[in-house]
């Protein structure tokens, strides 16, 4: 991931987001990564699914604000059921835009 | 930005250990979410962005997350707030040092890249140490093994196996080993009959019953296993459950007898 980040070029923005905590069963667990490029490339993931697809809202959420976010990604409601994901944990996730320099 | 990863790089391509910490949540004049620090393994912050009262308040909870090699978010207070910082170790890379390229030292090795170890294999014989014969590995070296042993590092990522083809080198191996830095993990591979030969040696060479029970041998967790194959399997697993959980329920413990197999 720090070879990602530091490979963005100058002026080029992306979202880093970093679970810093997990509360049941999670795909992936505190200190997984991923970086959301402005093209819509990623990094890294964060166990994929919609969980990620959330969080890459905010993070694009993020870039537009310039101001990093704490997220809070519940699994565990019926949507994420409906979509046959099964995980039923949550996660706080937190993003932090970048900007190569 | 760039400095805190080019930092963090440092830290990682030197292979040593650290910590990088960020706010997550914390009071937006004080310590805005987002401020960083990134501490060596000696627990000096080498950004310098945090506050460094903040930082001095985090130290305990920095070393035990290098420790412990897990991440974690913690909660400081500080000035009349709560700060909630995310503190991720930097984990050294772990190093495989097989000492011996015989039958056990292929598998073994390709196990060793197959779970991310930077893996080095040692032998005196050139037919045994070739990149030929160890394509995948980072490191082949042809060399006596007391030579060889002297210019390695062994720090508390290394794991070393000491599989040579006979009990005179093996003891030439632990013996060096035994005169370094202690290893994450050192393990030896023999019967139990060459190992209490070997260990009786060792203490009549004056070393301490303390130093020769850091040696995990026998070797591998008790899976059965009879090809150079399961063998490897076996000793990996055992590296593996020694990196994770800082101990091994392996041979040595579990039927393996105690100190040198008696």
């Amino acid at each position: 991931m720090v070879e990602a980040i530091l490979g963005l070029n100058q002026g080029e923005e992306a979202a880093l987001a970093t679970i810093v905590a997990t509360k049941g069963s999670t795909p992936r667990k505190a200190g997984a990564q991923v970086l959301f490029y402005r093209d819509g490339r990623t990094a890294g993931t964060i166990g994929g699914g919609c969980g990620e697809s959330e969080v890459r809202q905010h993070a694009f959420q993020a870039l537009r604000t310039q101001k990093p976010v704490l997220v809070h990604v519940n699994l565990t409601h019926d949507i994420a059921e409906e979509d046959g994901m099964v995980c039923g944990g949550i996660m706080d996730v937190f993003i932090e835009p970048l900007q190569g320099e | 930005m760039k400095q805190t990863y080019s930092l963090i790089n440092s830290i990682v391509q030197a292979n040593r250990a650290g910590a990088v910490g960020t706010v997550i949540s914390g009071s937006p004049e004080l310590c805005p979410p987002g401020t960083k620090f990134v501490a060596d393994h000696d627990g000096q912050d080498l950004l310098g962005a945090m506050d460094p009262d903040l930082f001095q308040r985090l130290q305990e909870e920095i070393f035990k997350s290098i420790k412990a090699r897990t991440p974690k978010t913690v909660e400081a207070s500080w000035q009349g707030t709560t700060i909630q910082v995310f503190i991720d170790p930097i984990i050294p890379q772990a190093r495989l040092l097989i000492l011996g390229g015989g039958h056990i030292a292929l598998p073994l090795a390709s196990l060793g890249k197959l779970v991310g170890y930077e893996v080095t294999v040692i032998d005196d014989r050139l037919s045994f140490a070739n990149p030929g014969r160890f394509p995948q590995v980072d490191h082949v070296i042809c060399e006596d093994f007391q030579k060889a042993i002297r210019s390695q590092v062994i720090d508390l990522s290394t794991y070393v196996i000491v599989v040579t083809r006979g009990h005179r080198h093996d003891r030439i191996c632990l013996e060096e080993l035994f005169a370094k830095t202690p290893a994450a993990y050192t393990g030896m591979i023999g019967s139990r009959r060459k190992i209490a030969a070997l260990f009786e040696e060792l203490r009549a060479g004056g070393w301490e019953e303390e130093v020769l029970d850091r040696v995990y041998t026998p070797i591998g967790l008790d899976i059965g296993a009879q090809t150079p194959e399961e063998i490897a399997v076996s000793i990996m697993a055992e590296i593996i459950m020694v990196n994770r959980l800082g101990y091994s329920v392996g041979l040595k413990t579990k039927g393996g007898g105690k100190k040198g197999g008696q």
